[in-house]
């Protein structure tokens, strides 16, 4: 059994770089050329030497590294009823995916991510594996839809669906269950994050777990106040990119959550030094807003875009930064 | 009323230009392989338009990664960086960093102009898109050592270089865009200043209209009432689609731009097909009262995000709500 800090603890937000046959298997899966069952089993791999980078980092809450996700929307929609696939569009420079369309009916129809995490869980020596799933806000902002022509009773059916699976992860003994819904931030109205706030119900309500929710990038300033009221324990936010012009916003608002503070810029390839990062949680904790106890070190968003080694180091000192935190605070 | 209408701005690459583009950046194809893939692509473009009897034609812009990239990789005293959201979209553009003075060298624009006017019939217009100041120094890193409205002079100032440097500029309309002005964040660092950046901006410059828009939202309220008082300007374009309301608000209490009125009518960000003559009512409800002198319908944003084959169908969805218009307008 693995002891989580009390102060402190690591984390990641969960994509990282695709290792090993990653990107092969999901082009396989895609092609027909694997089934389900099989393609997870091989892509175990890759998760293997995701998790060996966490542990030599020494990060104490990890995740599987989201390796058989191509796309974090694409692959739930994949195993969603209701989606079809969809066409090309592009994300940024000459990068695309394929932007799932809903056709029909959202119902959920079996497990999605779980044997993954289950997976990861059982090599993580001891350590916790969080689970992880894009949330019902992100799932309806970046799907095209054509059946129910109205958000709110879009996101609210996603909501329904997803909630199986997490009810899932909770069966399987998951502690912590993270929802990332970064298109929040990209609509900072109270009107949105109150959709946001009616699916989190459905999601989390009665489950005895750990509940995060990840938003990162636009202007979470706008909308923290309605965040606040979200029911879950955890809001993960992104920090370091946008030169923590959040922080004073979380004592206006009195922030009374945990917090996952991103002190790892995930845009940029310069490795933040341990002394940095150190620096970094100062700044939150000159603010007095919170405990050590609630204060989870993570990085900005999601590492998949860095270069594994990068990534790794990233990871390191972020990890020996929050050591040295521990000591102070 | 004279009833126009145009497509925004960008198109959807095609899967082949998407791979040309790819081998081209990773070396496996030449530059002159490269530009027989875009020529082919621009004349596919303009196939579109011409099948839904455009008048005003883009060139489609689909080979920039995105509305900044062109300037921001090709001008003296910045580079592309890091990638942030654009707008409430799940699309990334790469920050401008401003580390001197931007000067444009390479004039890129004028030859993609020149481009597009060799696909003209004598009776069409080519349109030329370009990032307004305020959205561009909104959108970018200024490590200049100046204040931001220096660094918004000074890009107006170099994209009126790039613009006095089109050819035949009487053939072209000129469009300005500045999402930047829906948001209080942005226009509040330029505000009282729109003028004088446009005055730069459009100096001697001889375009046959030239259209300010702004879309993803509606312009903040002051943000309206300086463009609708820019001179040099002659259209100031909505977008309808995303906030109909504040639209109708903003056209009503303030007026319009010089007897015109630009309006995104089609929802460029959607897949599914408007029906074109409900949309015709809805917005013949809105102009009927107005004193226009003409309307200049659009799309609500830029086609390119959404698949290639749906951005053809929006061309011609938008052609024909005008088609309506024209008939009960005209």
């Amino acid at each position: 059994m693995y002891y989580v800090p009390d102060k402190f603890p690591t984390t990641v937000v969960g994509s990282y770089p695709k290792l090993g046959k990653a990107e092969d298997l999901i082009r396989q899966r895609k092609r027909g050329e694997l089934g389900e069952d099989e393609f997870h089993v091989l892509v175990q791999e890759s998760i293997q030497e995701v998790i060996n980078d966490y542990l030599w980092a020494g990060v104490d809450i990890l995740s599987d590294g989201e390796q058989s996700r191509e796309d974090m929307v694409v692959y739930f929609a994949e195993r969603l009823e209701g989606y079809v696939g969809g066409e090309w569009v592009r994300i940024f420079d000459n990068v695309y995916f394929r932007k799932p369309v809903v056709a029909g009916k959202i119902r959920y129809k079996s497990p999605m991510a779980i044997e993954d995490w289950v997976y990861a869980s059982s090599i993580s020596q001891g350590r916790p594996v969080k689970a992880i799933l894009t949330g019902p806000y992100t799932m309806a902002d970046w799907s095209f839809d054509l059946y129910y022509g109205d958000r709110r009773e879009l996101v609210i059916e996603l909501a329904k669906a997803l909630r199986h699976e997490i009810e899932g992860f909770v069966k399987r003994g998951a502690r912590y269950v993270q929802v990332d819904e970064p298109a929040l931030s990209t609509r900072p109205f109270k009107d949105d994050v109150d959709i946001a706030k009616e699916a989190a119900k459905i999601l989390f309500h009665g489950l005895d777990v750990k509940s995060i929710m990840h938003v990162c990038f636009g202007r979470i300033e706008r909308i923290l106040e309605y965040l606040l009221e979200i029911p879950v324990d955890q809001l993960d936010l992104e920090f370091k990119n946008s030169n923590f012009r959040l922080l004073p916003f979380l004592a206006e608002y009195g922030f009374n959550k945990e917090l996952g503070y991103g002190v790892i810029d995930v845009h940029s390839l310069q490795v933040e030094s341990i002394n940095e990062v150190l620096s970094d949680i100062e700044k939150l904790m000159k603010t007095g807003i919170l405990p050590p106890e609630k204060i989870y070190i993570d990085p900005d968003c999601g590492l998949k875009r860095l270069p594994r080694e990068i990534a790794r180091q990233k990871l390191r000192n972020m990890v020996e930064a929050a050591k040295k935190a521990r000591e102070v605070w | 009323m004279n009833v126009e209408f145009s497509l925004l701005g960008g198109f959807p690459r095609s899967r082949r230009f998407r791979h040309a583009i790819r081998d081209f950046e990773e070396g496996a194809i030449d530059e002159a392989t490269y530009m027989s893939v875009y020529l082919q692509e621009l004349g596919r473009v303009i196939g579109v338009q011409n099948s839904f009897d455009y008048k005003i034609l883009i060139d489609g812009q689909f080979d920039w990664h995105d509305i900044l990239r062109p300037f921001s990789s090709s001008w003296r005293g910045v580079y592309p960086s890091s990638l942030l959201r654009y707008f409430d979209n799940n699309f990334f553009y790469r920050i401008p960093v401003f580390h001197g003075k931007p000067e444009p060298y390479s004039f890129f624009l004028a030859r993609k102009a020149k481009m597009l006017a060799g696909m003209l019939d004598k009776q069409e217009l080519g349109k030329i898109v370009v990032p307004g100041p305020v959205t561009f120094t909104g959108l970018s890193k200024n490590m200049t050592g100046h204040d931001d409205f220096w660094l918004a002079s000074k890009i107006a100032e170099a994209l009126n270089i790039e613009l006095r440097k089109v050819n035949s500029s009487e053939r072209f309309i000129l469009q300005i865009d500045e999402p930047g002005l829906s948001e209080n964040e942005v226009y509040g660092r330029f505000r009282g200043e729109l003028k004088e950046l446009y005055s730069i901006l459009l100096r001697d410059l001889s375009f046959s209209k030239i259209i300010v828009s702004v879309y993803f939202r509606a312009p903040v309220e002051k943000a309206y009432q300086e463009l609708i008082s820019l001179d040099g300007v002659d259209v100031i374009s909505l977008d309808w689609v995303d906030d109909k309301k504040t639209v109708r608000k903003l056209i009503n209490e303030y007026g319009v731009k010089g007897g015109g009125l630009g309006l995104g009518v089609v929802d460029a960000r959607s897949i599914y097909g408007e029906d074109p003559e409900i949309v015709a009512g809805e917005v013949r409800k809105v102009v009927e009262s107005l004193d226009l002198k003409f309307l200049m319908l659009t799309t609500s944003t830029w086609l390119e995000l959404i698949p290639f084959r749906y951005a053809a169908k929006k061309a011609g969805i938008l052609a024909s709500i005008a088609l309506y218009l024209h008939r009960d307008l005209a």
